[in-house]
């Protein structure tokens, strides 16, 4: 039978380090997966990972089990993921540079994709378009704005779940999923008349 | 209940998010509000353009990048204190500064270099290691990757790193500490894989009393990109006494890495322990029976089968 996750902290405490890898392996696809929605570039996707793990490592003696282990590991994730992008937003209002890493590529970083089945090129086209301008859309949402709506809508997290990782009420989850809706449909307006 | 309101759960509605009581509230809504339905088609409009791209599935290969990249991070983070390389510049030089900044004495360059200052007349320690040192001036220094921290054009004030490389000369036998911590940090660190080959070879040809270096070797075949490096390392740490770290290493390769000839070579190795006498635990067998099934290399699949029911007898 597995080891429980509190097993293998315990282990973990005491210099173990299969054990401590083992909970890692148990949850990073899904830091992974979060941190990859939130940013546009892998690089960026794989320094959010990394830090996530280092905090948890360096953190594990003060864990208390007050909380499970995942909504303490997943609150770590959505605070680096926010407090990343507010550091590569200052960083490049110092040098000057327009935006976000890649995210201000008009052309998108590729971190959305069609998902048609029709292979004519045509079609392929008008999808890559829709794709890109998705990206775009989501852009310009706050970072928590664009949190809360990538987890819900993208990746299914309940309400409550994410109320729970970003310690707030769901009211407020809520209000930021209202706000990244109508901003999506504003930014999504004209695409929105050619399906209708 | 006002349009703003019913509106928000029109949203919530879309991702199955309602209690029964609001859902009932809102369909009673709906079915005497005109723009209220006009809203939730514009909505499920948006979930339409919305379904039709999906955010791109990540590689698995970048989420082994992404472990690579924490467990190298993990090894910086866990040596405390002086670093080897602080204690390698005060052997050699005992009353040497480092003139340039404790940031670039750190940071190694593509060759293995120091930053020192080092007076034209001094001599020398005796030292097995060391049998010439570069001398010189600071115009002997290569500087390079210069990296910008602030500009201030208004003041003139300007805060920036670089890296100043000076070559030395070791020479000496493997079994000598300092050596090995030399070849050891061009084992993990050096970006051409030649030079890693070359420095685990050097390692692997007798094993060593220092647990770093062991450790070392085992990142390397966790982590090092090169095949040819990461099977090197293996082949090094089977001069080592079989113990549980190794079996796990040995495992984790068997487990992940992507390579069937490293695999080949993992399962070879359990084989060997296993022959000699060695316990093969129960993690072991679980691998070796999952592989036996579901590996996508034949040849793995019936090696791992052959190694569990010589272990069985």
């Amino acid at each position: 039978m597995a080891p429980s996750d509190r097993e293998l902290i315990d282990n973990a405490r005491k210099g173990d380090m299969r054990a401590f890898e083992q909970l890692v392996y148990r949850y990073d696809k899904r830091v992974f997966g979060i941190a990859a929605r939130f940013v546009t570039s892998s690089d960026d996707a794989k320094d959010i990972y990394q830090e996530v793990f280092l905090r948890v490592y360096n953190g594990l003696r003060r864990f208390e089990s007050k909380s499970e282990f995942s909504t303490w590991l997943y609150r770590i994730t959505m605070n680096v993921c926010l407090t990343y992008h507010s550091q590569r937003k200052h960083h490049s209002q110092w040098t000057g540079s327009g935006g976000l890493g890649n995210g201000d590529s008009e052309e998108g970083s590729g971190r959305i994709e069609a998902v048609s089945n029709d292979p004519s090129p045509e079609q392929h086209a008008a999808d890559r378009e829709v794709a890109s301008r998705v990206e775009q859309a989501l852009e310009i949402l706050s970072p928590k704005q664009k949190m809360v709506f990538t987890l819900r809508h993208y990746q299914g997290y309940k309400l409550r779940e994410i109320a729970s990782m970003m310690k707030c009420t769901e009211g407020t989850v809520k209000r930021y999923l209202f706000s990244a809706t109508q901003r999506m449909r504003e930014q999504l307006a004209d695409v929105l008349e050619s399906y209708a | 209940m006002n349009h703003k309101r019913y509106k928000k759960l029109i949203v919530l509605s879309l991702y199955d998010e309602l209690t029964v009581r609001e859902k009932e509230q809102l369909d009673r809504h709906l079915a005497a509000c005109h723009e209220c339905r006009s809203e939730i088609a514009s909505l499920k409009g948006l979930h339409h353009v919305l379904g039709q791209v999906a955010p791109a599935v990540e590689p698995e290969q970048m989420l082994e990048a992404a472990r690579r990249q924490f467990r190298e991070a993990l090894r910086n983070d866990e040596q405390p204190g002086e670093s080897w390389q602080e204690k390698l510049i005060a052997l050699i030089w005992p009353n040497g500064k480092l003139v340039l900044g404790g940031a670039i004495a750190a940071a190694l360059g593509v060759a293995i270099g120091f930053i020192l200052f080092h007076p034209a007349e001094r001599a020398l320690p005796v030292h097995p290691a060391v049998i010439s040192s570069a001398t010189g001036s600071e115009s002997d220094i290569r500087i390079s990757n210069v990296r910008f921290l602030q500009s201030n054009p208004a003041t003139g004030d300007v805060d920036f790193v670089f890296d100043a490389v000076k070559s030395v000369h070791l020479q000496g036998n493997i079994e000598d500490m300092q050596i090995q911590k030399v070849l050891t940090h061009a084992m993990l660190n050096e970006e051409n894989p030649g030079v890693r080959l070359k420095s685990v070879s050097a390692m692997a040809s007798r094993p060593s009393a220092d647990a770093q270096v062991k450790r070392a070797l085992i990142a390397a075949l966790k982590d090092d990109k090169n095949a040819a490096v990461r099977l090197e390392a293996l082949r090094g740490l089977s001069a080592y006494q079989y113990d549980q770290e190794i079996q796990s290493t040995l495992l984790f390769t068997l487990m992940h890495d992507q390579n069937p000839g490293l695999r080949i070579a993992a399962i070879n190795q359990l084989d060997s322990a296993s022959v000699s006498g060695r316990t093969i635990g129960k993690d072991a067998l679980k691998v070796l029976r999952d592989k036996m099934q579901h590996d996508d290399n034949n040849y793995i699949r019936l090696r791992a089968k052959a190694v569990v029911q010589e272990i069985s007898q």
